[in-house]
């Protein structure tokens, strides 16, 4: 598993090129915190594709509804970007921006999930 | 998505840091805020590409 090893050395490197940058430009300093952030996160998302393909695999296998498991990984999904995007935003100091973000990116959840909800309930109801 | 990316980024950083400081020593203020200015578009417009990369491999990876 090399992929751990070149993320923790991308971060490193570009944590301490972003302190030498922060002293003269903080508005490079943040772009190239968000360079950092897109190479480790696509270099990841790249190694979980293989990780999706063996849950298709369970899918096909036990006949498992992709209706249940779609809305997780949309989840999914949604919080990571959520979480980069305000992170990035608190650490160039916008907390408002970056609180909306983390609500707006709630909300999203939330609306993804409702399928999940109304079967929820359907089958409820169905049972009382 | 490589590392290339963000040596690139570091090099414009730093040689625009010692511009500005060059420009700003020598009363030039006014340029180095435009040196300044147009780093920040180049390095976005470095960046931006990879960010819809990105955000494309999301979209495709969780289905959003």
């Amino acid at each position: 598993m090399e992929l751990i090893i070149k993320a923790t050395v991308i971060g490193v490197a570009g944590a301490i090129l972003t302190l030498i940058i922060k002293k003269t430009n903080p508005e490079i300093s943040t772009v190239l915190t968000l360079a950092v952030c897109t190479v480790i996160a696509g270099l990841t998302l790249k190694a979980f594709s293989s990780v999706k393909e063996v849950l298709e695999l369970v899918e096909v296998g036990t006949g498992f509804s992709s209706a249940y498991t779609a809305p997780v990984l949309k989840c999914v999904g949604i919080g990571i970007t959520a979480r980069l995007g305000s992170d990035i935003c608190k650490d160039s100091g916008q907390a408002a921006v970056a609180s909306s973000v983390e609500i707006c990116g709630a909300v999203c959840a939330l609306y993804v999930s409702l399928p999940l909800i109304k079967t929820l309930l359907r089958m409820i109801g169905e049972l009382a | 998505m490589d590392v290339d990316l963000i040596f690139k980024i570091a090099a414009v950083g730093i040689l625009v840091a010692v511009l500005n400081i060059l420009l700003s020593r020598s009363g030039r203020d006014d340029q180095a805020l435009m040196v300044t200015l147009s780093a920040l578009v180049v390095v976005l417009a470095l960046v931006v590409q990879e960010i819809s990369q990105l955000f494309d491999l999301i979209k495709n990876l969780f289905g959003l």
